[in-house]
């Protein structure tokens, strides 16, 4: 937990997660929401030298997950990338041949307003989207975030006071709502995975999915993310 | 790189019949697949936002229930709304969800897409009218062997009575295009005639041609029924080294044509059969026993397709058979002639000619009368010196101790009837796991007059309804490995999980049901596909229930097989995961049909009290 107790406060020093929920989302009802489930895989664990490798979203609202609205780039990258690419099966040629960090980031921001994020540990993809906004010296528009580990935890606790090593981990939380198992290290299956974890969360909070995202603040799972020197689009 | 997770192309590509298609062609499906989390909350507006769509579950439980108030209990796998798509108006459903889970919604206008590929068209219209989907039952090479002869014989007959010429004989095969003729006497058959006896009897001889045929012919051929079928033919002509077999009407033993070994060669592309062929030929034990010792790693390296597990067991029955005569052969060249009418009766699988690699022997010896000490002493010494031999040949000795070398199982005819009547009067649930064994049973050398004898009389005693309703429950008490959610109950077996005993909880089941039919109407042969081919034809089942339960005996069979061979192990327990997906697929379909028969049989026979 020390390690990422750490990375978290390196990320929040970076990151300031406002409190108030944009007035577009505050009075939404979750099954009105659209999500946009996204997951990146990163050359390093280290904010100032990570590297994007690859992105991956897929889109779902209440009538279930689009597979037609599926995104997936592998990230061109020049430098070193330590190991990266060889736990997430790339070969050079394979980075070599993808889109630039920009296109991908330029593409993902126009879903800060329609959308609603889905991620699995939302503070570290937020934190490296935010370091990369400012790397390509562009705005960071103020997003909505579900976290699903955040919503696993806030569960958790609430049935142990000491949550197990791995408790939270994308495929031990899907394993509790007994989805099937996914491949991991690729960020478009990934994200698929998280967006049925959301899912299989929602019915277990609120079965009729009326509650709204500013009632759901309480469990620590809907974070407001923007830049620290921009102001917040909306309070709650 | 296509832009479709992973995990969702995977998913609808192993899933039967999907996991036929082109990666392309399940990549479109996928593309246009929506993922749903099905929940009772939203179930209503989910169904009807995807109501024009193919359901397929990922994970969840659900139970579907039909227009007619049928049930179905659906899981991880499993489809439904097809019917809908397939005949529209038709198909109306209810959902409810016993526990939410992930399903995929497939729509119609890429259902229809799938729908003309041959297999998955097969695949739903299985489905949708409930049968077992027997592709490959029907796509088996060896299906032949199991029909019977008639309708394989393509000519009629081509015969001449015995006072014939033999020139005139010869014309008659020229004219007809035949290696072979029958010989009649007032249109019974007394010989035959082949190529081979006019050039080696008449032309190298300088015979007369002139002369009646009879002169020439091989008098009191061996010949086959035409209920019986090809394999038996060929096991016949192998083990007696011959090559054309007169076949004849069953009740009036009227000549109906010929099976000639060029009719086996054309059809029969493998040949698991050699190895009945090289025990026929074994001179002495020894010799017998090395060529038994050969047959597990001869069947391994022979037997590689679907059809040839089809026939294995019969083979090995065969083969066993043929072991048995020939050790009998040895034991009377040694010790003379019997001092009494004999018969060597097999019971259970080598009597249904379903053996595997496992299967021990079961066998007896039936008398003609109660046999004096010096009678006695024969026969004992004949029942250990077959039994050990057998044993050498590597076919296992009963735990049971169900064996001739038994002295309770050396019995006279009127002792077996005997016997027979006490099972019919006490059928408790002991006496039943003890006796069941020996309802399966068939001739094997000796006097088959007595055992048609003591199949006769004990034929109306079977027929006893308290009896036959003991049995129904008996049959019942042993489930198929399904729960009430349609997922497979595993063991666990050599440290894998997912573990499913085809010959307890499958394969056995299908025969105490035919046996339990087959005793009601008092039809004697043992054999399971056989069983059910006559009970569809006479109607005791429906031929299509009787067809159904063939091919998942088949089928079940089949994946036994292959366990064994690949695996190269003498258990029935196979790991589900080894499975393709459609395989999950029809053992679950057979299962389910197997479960449906043994409740029918429960009705019929026991008055529905299980």
């Amino acid at each position: 937990m020390a390690f990422w107790s750490h990375l978290r406060d390196k990320i929040t020093s970076l990151m300031v997660e406002h409190k108030g929920l944009p007035d577009t989302f505050k009075h939404t009802p979750i099954n009105a929401c659209n999500w946009l489930a996204v997951d990146f895989e990163y050359s390093s664990l280290e904010i100032s030298t990570a590297k994007f490798m690859s992105a991956g979203w897929v889109e779902g609202n209440h009538t279930g997950i689009d597979i037609q609205s599926s995104y997936y780039r592998l990230i061109r990258a020049q430098g070193d990338l330590a190991q990266t690419p060889i736990i997430h099966g790339l070969t050079p040629r394979d980075i070599a041949r993808g889109v630039h960090v920009r296109d991908m980031y330029e593409h993902i921001c126009q879903f800060a307003t329609s959308h609603v994020w889905v991620l699995h540990n939302a503070q570290l993809d937020m934190g490296m989207l935010k370091e990369l906004s400012k790397r390509l010296q562009q705005p960071l528009p103020t997003i909505v975030c579900i976290d699903t580990m955040q919503l696993a935890l806030y569960q958790l606790h609430k049935k142990m006071d000491v949550i197990p090593t791995g408790g939270v981990l994308l495929s031990n939380c899907r394993e509790r709502y007994e989805l099937a198992s996914a491949p991991a290290h690729n960020a478009l299956s990934d994200a698929m995975a998280t967006l049925e974890l959301w899912m299989a969360q929602m019915h277990s909070l609120d079965p009729s999915g009326c509650m709204t995202l500013n009632e759901l603040k309480n469990t620590g799972a809907v974070k407001v993310f923007a830049r620290h020197n921009e102001s917040a689009r909306g309070s709650v | 790189m296509s832009d479709i997770p992973h995990q969702v192309t995977d998913f609808i590509s192993k899933s039967a019949p999907f996991d036929v298609l082109d990666k392309d062609a399940v990549s479109a499906i996928a593309t246009k697949t929506k993922v749903i989390y099905l929940t009772p909350d939203n179930q209503t507006s989910l169904l009807k936002e995807h109501q024009a769509s193919l359901f397929l579950i990922q994970t969840g439980q659900f139970t579907i229930t039909d227009e007619n108030g049928n049930e179905r209990f659906l899981s991880d796998g499993d489809y439904f709304g097809f019917i809908a798509l397939m005949e529209p108006g038709k198909g109306q459903i209810e959902v409810e969800i016993d526990s939410p889970g992930v399903v995929y919604c497939i729509p119609k206008t890429m259902f229809d897409v799938a729908l003309e590929n041959r297999r998955v068209k097969k695949f739903f219209t299985a489905a949708k009218d409930d049968v077992l989907l027997n592709q490959a039952v029907e796509d088996s090479n060896s299906m032949w062997l199991y029909k019977p002869l008639h309708e394989q014989l393509t000519k009629a007959p081509v015969q001449t009575a015995q006072h014939t010429s033999i020139q005139s004989a010869a014309q008659k095969m020229a004219e007809h295009g035949v290696s072979s003729l029958i010989v009649t006497e007032d249109d019974h058959l007394i010989g035959i005639v082949t190529d081979r006896d006019l050039r080696n009897r008449v032309v190298a001889q300088g015979m007369d041609i002139h002369l009646p045929v009879s002169e020439i012919m091989t008098p009191r051929p061996a010949y086959m029924l035409h209920n019986q079928n090809m394999f038996s033919a060929i096991a016949l002509m192998s083990e007696k080294n011959i090559h054309h077999l007169p076949v004849l009407h069953a009740d009036d033993r009227s000549p109906m044509g010929m099976v000639t070994t060029s009719d086996v060669i054309r059809k029969q592309r493998g040949n698991v059969l050699y190895m009945i062929g090289e025990l026929s030929k074994a001179p002495n034990l020894y010799e017998l026993t090395r060529i038994a010792w050969q047959m597990p790693q001869y069947f391994a390296a022979n037997a590689k397709r679907a059809g040839d597990f089809d026939i294995a067991g019969k083979v090995l029955s065969q083969a066993t058979d043929i072991m048995t005569r020939q050790l009998i052969a040895f034991y009377i060249e040694q010790h003379g002639q019997p001092p009494l009418g004999y018969c060597w009766v097999v019971y259970g699988s080598q009597a249904r000619e379903d053996q595997t690699m496992g299967s021990d022997q079961d066998n007896a010896l039936l008398l003609a009368a109660t046999p004096n000490t010096s009678q006695a002493q024969y026969f004992e010494s004949m029942a250990e010196y077959v039994c050990k031999g057998l044993g050498k040949c590597g076919i296992k000795l009963c735990d049971g101790n169900i064996m001739a070398s038994n002295p309770e199982l050396r019995l006279s005819v009127d002792a077996a009837v005997l016997q027979a009547k006490k099972w019919v009067a006490q059928p408790t649930p002991e006496a039943i796991l003890e006796f069941n064994i020996f309802l399966d049973a068939r001739a094997v050398e000796g006097d088959r007059a007595l055992f048609k004898n003591l199949q006769q009389r004990r034929k109306p005693l079977f027929k006893n309804d308290f009896f036959l309703a003991a049995l129904a429950r008996a049959a019942n008490s042993d489930a198929v490995p399904l729960s009430v959610f349609n997922k497979f109950v595993y063991r666990k077996h050599n440290g894998k999980k997912d573990g499913i005993n085809l010959k307890v909880n499958a394969i056995a089941l299908i025969n105490n049901l035919a046996r339990l039919y087959s005793l009601s109407v008092g039809l004697t042969v043992p054999n399971t596909v056989e069983r059910l081919n006559l009970l569809g034809q006479i109607g005791i089942i429906s031929k299509e229930d009787a067809t159904n339960l063939r091919d998942i005996w088949l089928f079940l069979n089949r994946l036994r097989w292959r366990h064994q061979l690949r695996n190269n192990v003498t258990d029935n327990i196979i790991s589900v995961s080894e499975l393709s997906s459609l395989e999950k697929h029809q053992l679950k379909a057979s299962f389910k049909a197997i479960h449906r028969a043994q409740q029918a049989v429960v009705m019929k026979l026991s008055g529905g009290i299980a």
